[in-house]
């Protein structure tokens, strides 16, 4: 059945399982209902719409979780998540910001992905997926509630992911017992994985050590269109109409998409070469229609000198780490965890 | 701007034993139990499933989908995005912004809504496909209120869990009366409020959080008053076409929130709109008068009505001849000929055909019959006791 616009939408239809494709058709159609032409964001209604969960300090598969304002000024709330201890069956207060206990600790500061306007840390699907991460990479997990557009633009969402770069490394609490420090990864998928980025460049500028980068689909882009751009343009869920918007939304109102937020390899942008960038682990999925954009981002990081694992996932679409229910996502949990793990 | 405080309370969607029952398991090898092998492509799908044939996936994911309903509702899904593309890019926001938005969760459901919204011809019962019994479905009311809007007093307005279609209003500040309030339910909205809001933030935010926060499965939704008008419109008009189509539950469940909303609106919005809540109450709950109307009667009422608004006549209004007769001005002014001016200006505008003569007289007893060339058939009005020709038009033409 062809879609109005042209649409094959047998094609998204042929490469996931059933449910994902309901998954992400939905979330593709609610967010089309989101988004005005004007540029606003009915905000209320995608916060009716997002299926949230509460946080839990009861042990779930032996995961609690638990939210912290980070900065009351911006509110800028976490939401953390931690292994239980064998014995403990419902940890009190005082058992949330227990000292970690072993000798590395790697601490995860994930960033929810969104395309810098939806979703939250306590959206269902995001955390579910940092449930996941703590057991794959015995982590903690701090998922950051930045701020979104079109409400608040650049440089928001990096000045809220720095915010919490320095609570994290600052608490006593996250400390390995090896070293005394934090040993912390940045993650993040979509726009996440942008801010993930950016967070990372000015903690190299600023002297934070971050151990690696995680980035899931990084949203990046371009004033010109690249060939997968073109190609896949409106065929597995996304268009680039609605990345365009997204884009609108969240750079400085006369910016054009080579920002270098957008774009950071591109002719704005910078080189980091002679930077001690942390290693970074990009996944890419290749029914993605903004792949080019993220295989030019590795190779960029690669030209610079920096350690970048690419991983190329032929056959992924957007949102194939959502659901367990495909091989990719289990090949990305694999690499993630040798990746963060403690003898790297 | 700050972000909203959803997490302070956010919705409790997932009982988090069903998680434990197996949601998802972890071990440490990291494996997955289902699925091995390569990515299984729709067909070979069958999906896991917990109680009820939920899809277990997605159910952690805060979506109810029957796993033998899937499949149709990935073809309600692309009938909706069908739907959409055909409607107009504004009509999207608009449809957002209008509709009555039923649990997310429930993703038949929704759908099923979505698409009646959009396609008139699309039959939706919601009792019929609705996943969640009454204790957990509940109908919400989703407005559109624009950032940019944030400086007007906004009305809250809660469901209430106890069937489907019960709406509960919670009073806003200077909207409804004090004998409407129910003083539990205000207590429930102050607690929400002090809970919620733990920081100096703007309106938006505040609201925001409400709108996430509930002990329970109950949303909270936000109306902006100034659209209650426009609301209103769309809500008579849902409910006459909801009447008209047999779907009684739904018209009942419009004419609810259509009688609140008329309270809210002021002057003759709000008597039309009572008048025409109260003709589809009639309708809906079959309360017809004692003694039953004969045509003759209800032939006198179509008269009445269209001789009071002769612009909804079929074949639109009467021509309009119009004989001012005043007495002569004491100074150099043409009274009767400005009011004649007047009003043709004014008839021209409104597409009305308009004859104008003036008559000077001192008193009536001085025209007959022959001067003022009565024509059939018209209606005259003659009305005398004005001494100032210009009040003979204002009584005319007022429909107070």
């Amino acid at each position: 059945m062809a879609g109005s616009n042209g649409v094959n939408l047998n094609e998204s239809k042929r490469v996931v399982p059933l449910n994902t494709w309901v998954l992400i058709s939905n979330f593709k159609l609610a967010y089309n209902l989101l988004r005005r032409p004007d540029g606003t964001f009915n905000r209320h209604l995608a916060e009716f719409l997002d299926r949230k969960v509460p946080a839990n300090a009861n042990p779930v598969d032996g995961v609690f979780s638990f939210d912290v304002i980070i900065d009351r000024g911006t509110s800028l709330l976490s939401r953390i998540y931690r292994r239980a201890d064998a014995q403990e069956s419902q940890p009190n207060i005082v058992d949330l910001e227990k000292p970690v206990n072993s000798d590395v600790v790697p601490v995860i500061i994930f960033f929810h992905g969104g395309s810098f306007a939806h979703s939250s840390s306590n959206s269902a699907i995001y955390d579910t997926l940092c449930r996941r991460l703590v057991g794959l990479c015995k982590a903690v997990v701090v998922s950051v509630n930045y701020r979104r557009a079109p409400e608040n633009r650049y440089p928001c969402a990096y000045d809220d992911g720095w915010t919490a770069l320095k609570w994290v490394n600052s608490r006593t609490w996250l400390q390995s017992k090896k070293d005394s420090k934090v040993h912390i990864y940045l993650a993040g998928d979509s726009s996440g994985g942008n801010i993930a980025h950016h967070v990372a460049l000015r903690a190299v500028e600023s002297g934070i050590d971050v151990l690696g980068n995680i980035l899931l689909n990084p949203m990046f882009g371009g004033q010109e269109r690249t060939e997968s751009e073109k190609r896949l343009d409106g065929k597995y869920f996304v268009t680039l109409q609605d990345r365009d918007w997204y884009w609108r939304a969240f750079l400085p109102e006369r910016e054009d998409r080579d920002h270098p937020a957008c774009n950071p390899f591109g002719p704005k942008g910078e080189s980091l070469e002679g930077m001690k960038f942390p290693k970074s682990l990009v996944v890419v999925a290749g029914l993605d229609l903004v792949h080019d954009r993220q295989i030019t981002y590795a190779e960029g990081l690669k030209k610079a000198g920096q350690d970048v694992k690419l991983l190329y996932l032929e056959q992924a679409t957007i949102g194939f780490y959502l659901l367990p229910n495909n091989n990719y996502f289990h090949t990305v949990m694999d690499e993630i965890s040798e990746f963060v793990s403690p003898n790297c | 701007m700050k972000r909203e405080h959803s997490n302070l309370h956010p919705q409790q969607l997932t009982n988090p034993s069903s998680l434990a029952a197996g949601g998802y398991s972890f071990t440490s090898t990291g494996t997955m139990t289902s699925n091995n092998g390569k990515a299984t492509t729709w067909e070979e799908e069958k999906g896991r499933q917990a109680d009820g044939g939920m899809d277990e996936l997605l159910a952690v994911l805060g979506y109810k989908v029957r796993s033998s309903d899937m499949a149709e509702v990935a073809q309600k899904l692309e009938q909706l995005e069908e739907v959409m593309g055909h409607a107009q890019e504004d009509g999207l926001s608009h449809l957002a912004s209008d509709s009555v938005h039923y649990n997310p969760s429930d993703l038949s459901t929704w759908l099923e809504s979505m698409l009646s919204e959009l396609n008139p011809n699309h039959h939706f019962d919601p009792s019929a496909d609705s996943l969640l019994g009454p204790a957990e479905s509940s109908t919400v009311t989703s407005i559109d209120f624009t950032d940019r809007k944030h400086h007007q007093q906004p009305k809250l307005f809660e469901e209430s869990s106890s069937s489907e279609y019960d709406l509960k209003v919670i009073p806003g500040k200077a909207v409804f009366s004090p004998t409407q309030i129910d003083s539990r339910e205000s207590k429930r909205l102050k607690t929400d409020l002090y809970q919620t809001s733990s920081s100096p933030s703007s309106s938006s935010t505040t609201l925001g959080s409400l709108v996430a926060s509930t002990e329970s499965t109950r949303p909270v939704v936000l109306v902006d008053s100034q659209e209650n008008g426009v609301r209103l419109v769309h809500l008579l008009m849902a409910c006459a076409e909801a009447v008209q189509g047999d779907n009684l539950n739904l018209a009942e469940a419009l004419v609810k929130q259509i009688g609140f909303l008329a309270v809210s609106q002021a002057g003759a919005m709000r008597k039309v709109a009572t008048y025409f809540a109260e003709a589809l109450a009639r309708r809906i709950y079959k309360l017809y008068p004692q003694n039953s109307i004969d045509h003759s009667l209800s032939d006198i009422l179509q008269i009445h009505f269209y001789e009071t608004c002769p612009y909804l006549k079929p074949g639109g209004p009467p021509a309009f001849r119009l004989t001012g007769i005043g007495p002569p001005a004491h100074d150099n002014t043409d009274q009767l000929q400005e009011v004649g001016w007047k009003l043709a200006q004014l008839a021209e505008t409104i597409h009305v055909e308009f004859e104008y003569r003036g008559f000077v007289a001192n008193s009536l007893a001085d025209l007959d019959a022959s001067m003022l060339e009565l024509r059939p058939p018209q209606f005259d009005r003659v009305r005398s006791t004005q001494p100032d020709p210009s009040a003979v038009l204002y009584d005319m033409l007022s429909w107070d």
